[in-house]
């Protein structure tokens, strides 16, 4: 089958999940500048990012089996990338609740609130996409 | 493959909700004390003999656990009402008697105020819809429907208020701060624009409410931010453009602070007088909703006729206020602060605030010892004890008789050639009129060696027509002479040393009041010879006199009878009354307090937070010797080597000598029975006893109270429950556990449901004290204390000590005064009533945290005599005469140490010279796992106990990990003191209410915890299912 056939046989499951790894792909490049920026760059958390998009990234295309354990990987490790970086956020949530520096950074809500946002999409993107074919035959 | 999908769909779901959960039991579980006190929930239940779960039998008596109780008796809706109704009115009483009349000028040939109780008015400002009520911190918040405006307060006292007006108002999209609630120290944005008062605005008060046009004006500040002192400068950091009227107030780079008025309040104050001047109102008056001075030369200019200073309301202080403007009270509130004309012209600005200056080599040091040392900003205090009235009233006096170069225009307004009192003071430290007028007598002074003691007995007359409230203060004068210059031991020319009040004299009416002053409190610190207090050499001056100026200028007078250049406030020509004044002598001593009440050598301890002992004549202190060669200067130094070893802030070093860790365990954990409530009554210097109880407990217990976020945990083992913790100078935000109602609308209105009914507000910190009515400082304390009682919190972060060094401190609402004596005489009554309740008074900063700007590690430079009068002074008389048993340090360094690893402060003085019994915890230091606030072991071993907003583990388990790897065995003597330190000041709480010697506690799991890891189980359980599922589907597709 030539590529564009193949193009062709994508199925709307396919460009869903491309969608998908395309927002873990922007979660991951926000991230690594927010924690450039704030000093807050956790290792941890960009491992989970980096192969939730790779795996994600992967299971475009491989088919099979195979295909879909990668895409669940994926969304496991996005989950976690998504908790882990919730789990640092709060001191900086709480400071902007309290409006009083102790725990955080207030200034770093508003980015921290967009990255979780893009988070939550990518990854509910992507269980919808497990539910769909990624082929048309 | 359908059936596939589907299986791999909801595994996918069930996963990400799995991971969800996990991370929200995580978080949840980390902050737990603070989600459980939100929720009102308790993690520990006391079991005692007689309940369905006791186990055992018991032995058949029956104790009164109840050892603090509530003066409103059983805990139930009915007396809760009565409590919460009851704390208002102290809220109302503080408003009443602590607001301050600044001004009151004739209208129509009576005073301006008081008002016609059914008077008809206009009320402007911004701060009639968003009023003044707290500043930004901890505590209370008042609750809806139960936190009346001036507007409401007016009304429901029977004054006509524009309503119209009112709505106008209402209506605008001004907004105060940047989120409606919270301001960042400045003025711009805070009032309306002129605009708003459109000409159909205008024609609200046309034909009505004439009588009088009241304009509230506000500045906030609190946590975190200073005040600005440049609050006009553009992006580029150059000054904008001022009014133009006023460049003579700005300083002499242009700039001018947040403590001046705005444009729009300019515009405002220009539309009233326009106004009043059309016939269209009789008076203008003006309301200080601030918390801190604000500046006052203008009010002239736009010939207002009345002015009081009423602070932060709190819940119903609105309606003091309304009560103060009807007459109804009369007002009798002194100011504890002094009202400069420029309020940038207090030396103690020049290298604080705004102006705090890094360390020459600062990223240096951040290179050297890392930069979450927060160690590159140093403040040097040049000012000494030249703060407030201490340095205006002094200056005033050297330059009245010509001595130190006073008249210099070093420090004088902009554009002055030399420095007069008239124009550098609006109102001194101490004024407040009244709607009466009264005269003082000094009777006598009688010196009781018995209580070292001065007697000053004080007759008052009311001469006015109303009756009224006055307030007595009394001076002192101590020689300053050759011995005085040589030491560099600075003099103010005046201090107050006591105060009294009257209780309500009807006219002609007098009543005499007799107020002791301590003498201690005229010795001065001399720490370049004597290396301790002293009281000097020469002639004593007690003095009274309605404020520090007054008072001061008696002395003067009395030193020289012939004295010319005395001044009144208003710059007219002042007598002096020489009949005031109780003149006497003393030779040198330096041995009445050579040694502490607590029979400790007082010596010096702080020598090394001069920053001349670093770096020899880096730095100079002011000096009345001469004003001009010694005014402050921005000072900066480059930090040595040993500087950096000491701002690295790692002190702690386990000694040769130390036995492991295992041979200092092995007595620990033995269950001898012994309960945390049968230690109530153990003095705390019965070390056997204290040793027998502490050591039934691992070391990882002993741990667990040394992290407190918002409370601490139980203790099963010794059976000390879970413990709560309140925050807040004026509130502790606590949680009353009834329902409230007010149907009477007395109060407000509104049903608030069980659990949600906040404690009290009360009026700002400085308004209380403005009362200088030790009644009301103990009843404060008793409500305090009662709101601890019903809401569970065994201690509150409470009592805001820090001197107000200058007017653009952040917290000026939370703190008292910016006198040293007055906060040492006014925190102890509060302190007292409070404990007494059973509610630990936890006096805070302690100490020197005399700025919000770079609290964090800012290494703050003095002089011992300056920190010793000043600083600490403010803080000895609640922590050594009150005996409270908590308090909370400082975020700054003293010196370059972190208050909280500083055994000079904590040990040296507060332990061993003050003699404070009892638990010390941190300020925030918000779950540091290093760097400046994460320093623990330094910290333990330097005499602090137990650190604030930590979640639970987190220093313990960081020494646990520390004791093991370094095997050190000596370090369990301090955890073993710190135990004590903090079980002692538990025994003598709230806490031990509802134990009895057979009660056991068991710790209980808030449903929400519960519900978190049954949640985790549920979707652990569902996602495995899936995945088998999966499998299963995928093997059959395959």
């Amino acid at each position: 089958m030539s590529f564009v056939d193949k193009i062709k046989n994508k199925s709307i499951g396919f460009y869903v999940a491309l969608c998908a790894t395309v927002l873990a792909l922007i979660v991951m490049i926000l991230y690594i500048a927010f924690g450039a920026s704030s000093q807050t760059f956790a290792g941890g958390i960009f491992v989970c990012l980096l192969f939730g998009v790779l795996l994600g990234a992967a299971s475009l295309i491989l088919n099979g089996n195979i295909g879909d354990l990668l895409k669940l990987v994926s969304i496991v490790l996005l989950s976690i990338g998504l908790g882990l970086f919730i789990h640092n956020s709060v001191g900086d949530f709480a400071d902007f609740i309290s409006n009083i520096e102790l725990f955080g950074n207030m200034d770093n809500v508003g980015m921290r609130v967009v990255i979780i946002v893009f988070n939550i999409l990518c990854i509910l993107t992507a269980i919808v996409g497990t539910f769909l074919k990624k082929e048309k035959n | 493959m359908f059936k596939k999908r589907l299986w791999l769909g909801l595994t996918s779901i069930l996963a990400f909700l799995l991971v969800i959960m996990i991370s929200a039991t995580a978080i949840g579980f980390e902050n737990a004390s603070f989600i459980n006190n939100a929720m009102g929930l308790s993690t520990s239940k006391i079991v005692s003999p007689g309940d369905p779960d006791y186990p055992g039998d018991s032995d058949g008596t029956e104790e009164d656990t109840m050892y603090f109780k509530s003066a409103y008796g059983e805990l139930n809706e009915a007396n809760q009402k009565k409590l919460i109704e009851d704390s208002w009115e102290q809220n109302i009483n503080e408003m009443k008697e602590g607001a301050a009349l600044l001004l009151n000028k004739e209208v129509g040939g009576k005073p301006a105020l008081p008002l016609a109780s059914d008077a008809s008015v206009s009320l402007f400002g911004h701060a009639q819809v968003q009023p003044f009520f707290f500043c930004v911190s901890a505590g209370s918040r008042p609750v809806a429907g139960y936190n009346p405006s001036l507007f409401d307060a007016m009304k429901d006292d029977g004054f006509s208020v524009n309503e119209e007006l009112q709505a106008a108002l209402d209506a605008t999209d001004t907004l105060r701060g940047d989120r409606g609630q919270w301001t960042y120290g400045s003025a711009y944005g805070y009032e309306d624009p002129i605009s708003v008062y459109t000409d159909e605005v205008r024609s609200s008060w046309a034909e009505d409410y004439q009588d009088a046009a009241i304009f509230t004006i506000v500045r906030e500040a609190g946590e975190h931010e200073d005040v600005k002192m440049y609050d006009n400068l553009e992006s580029d950091g150059k000054p904008g453009k001022w009014i133009d009227a006023y460049d003579r107030y700005l300083d002499r780079e242009g700039r001018v602070s947040a403590l001046a008025i705005t444009y729009r309040e300019a515009d405002i104050l220009d539309m009233l007088k326009a106004e009043k001047a059309a016939g269209r109102f009789k008076k203008i008056i003006v309301l200080l909703s601030t918390f801190n001075p604000m500046e006052f030369h203008w009010i002239d200019d736009y010939d207002v006729d009345a002015c009081m200073f009423v602070g932060c309301y709190g819940a119903q202080g609105a309606r003091g206020v309304s009560s103060l403007l009807s007459g109804e009270t009369n007002p009798s509130g002194r100011l504890v602060e002094t009202y400069a004309v420029n309020s940038t012209s207090a030396p103690a600005t020049i290298n604080s605030l705004e102006n705090t200056p890094k360390y020459e080599n600062f990223e240096e040091i951040d290179e050297t010892i890392g930069s979450n040392e927060n160690g590159q900003f140093m403040t040097f205090q040049a000012e000494g004890i030249y703060i407030g009235y201490k340095y205006y009233e002094t200056r005033y006096e050297d330059a009245v008789l010509n001595r130190g170069n006073a008249t210099s225009a070093k420090g004088a307004v902009s554009g002055a050639t030399s420095w007069k009192y008239e124009n550098e003071v609006s109102y001194p430290f101490g004024y407040g009129l009244s709607y009466t007028t009264f005269t003082q007598t000094l009777n006598g002074v009688t010196y009781d060696a018995s209580k070292d003691v001065y007697n000053v007995e004080v007759t008052v007359k009311n001469t006015g027509d109303v009756a009224g409230k006055n307030v007595v203060q009394v001076y002192a004068q101590t020689p300053y002479g050759e011995y005085e210059k040589t030491n560099k031991v600075e003099k103010s020319a005046i201090q107050l040393v006591g105060f009294g009040k009257t209780g309500m004299l009807e006219p002609e009416k007098t009543e005499t009041v007799t107020i002791e002053v301590d003498r201690y409190l005229l010795a001065s610190y001399d720490y370049v010879n004597a290396k301790g207090y002293i009281l000097s050499e020469g002639d004593y001056y007690l003095a009274i006199g309605d404020n520090a100026h007054d008072a001061l200028n008696n002395v003067i007078k009395t030193k020289k009878s012939d004295v010319s250049g005395l001044v009144n406030i208003d710059g007219t020509s002042a007598t002096g009354d020489t009949s005031k004044v109780y003149h006497f002598t003393n030779g040198l001593d330096t041995a009445t307090y050579k040694t502490s009440s607590e029979g400790v050598v007082v010596t010096n301890k702080f020598e090394d937070c001069d920053l001349n002992y670093w770096i020899k004549d880096s730095g100079k202190y002011l000096s009345r010797s001469d004003w001009d060669k010694t005014w402050p200067v921005r000072t900066t130094v480059t930090a040595t080597k040993e500087m950096m070893d000491v701002l690295k802030g790692e002190y702690y070093v386990k000694p040769s000598d130390s036995p492991t860790l295992a041979t200092a365990t092995a007595d620990l954990g033995k269950d001898l029975g012994i309960k945390f409530v049968t230690m109530k009554d153990v003095p705390y210097d019965d070390d056997v006893t204290w040793n027998q109880f502490l050591k039934q407990m691992t070391l990882d217990e002993l741990l667990t109270i040394v992290d407190c976020r918002d409370g601490r945990p139980a203790v099963e083992k010794v059976a000390l429950p879970a413990t709560k913790v309140g925050d807040g100078c004026d509130g502790i935000a606590g949680t009353f556990p009834f329902a409230y109602e007010d149907t009477t609308g007395k109060w407000g209105s509104g049903k608030i449901e069980a659990g949600k009914m906040a404690t009290t507000r009360y009026a700002s910190k400085t308004i209380l004290t403005m009362t200088y009515n030790r009644d009301l400082y103990k009843s404060r304390g008793e409500f305090m204390g009662e709101d601890g009682l019903w809401s569970g919190c065994t201690e509150s972060w409470c009592v805001g000590a820090n001197i107000k060094r200058t007017p653009f401190i952040g917290r000026g609402a939370e703190y008292m005064t910016e006198d040293a004596n007055l906060a040492y005489m006014a925190a102890i009554p509060e302190v007292v009533a409070m404990e007494e309740k059973g509610m630990l008074a936890g006096i805070k900063h302690f100490t020197a945290n005399d700025q919000e700007n770079q609290r964090r590690g800012v290494s703050t430079f003095f002089n011992e005599q300056a920190f010793r009068e000043g600083a600490l002074r403010a803080f000895e008389g609640a922590i050594r005469v009150g005996k409270c048993k908590t308090l909370m340090q400082a975020f700054n360094r003293v010196g370059m140490k972190f208050a909280s690893s500083s055994s000079a402060l904590n040990i040296d003085v507060c332990e061993n010279e003050w003699g404070f019994v009892g638990h010390k915890e941190t300020d925030a230091v918000s779950n540091a796992k290093n760097g400046y606030l994460g320093h623990y072991a330094t910290m333990l071993a330097n005499g602090t106990d137990t650190f604030c907003y930590n979640r639970a583990g987190t220093a313990k388990n960081i020494l646990l990990t520390q004791l093991q790897e370094t095997d050190d065995g000596h370090f369990v003597t301090e955890v073993l003191e710190t135990a004590k330190n903090f079980f002692y000041a538990m025994s003598r709480s709230n806490a031990i209410n509802g134990l009895s010697s057979e009660s056991i506690v068991i710790t209980i799991l808030p449903w929400w915890q519960g519900l978190c890891i049954a949640g985790i189980v549920i979707f652990g359980v569902l996602t495995a299912g899936c995945v088998v599922m999966l499998l299963i589907s995928a093997k059959k597709e395959g």
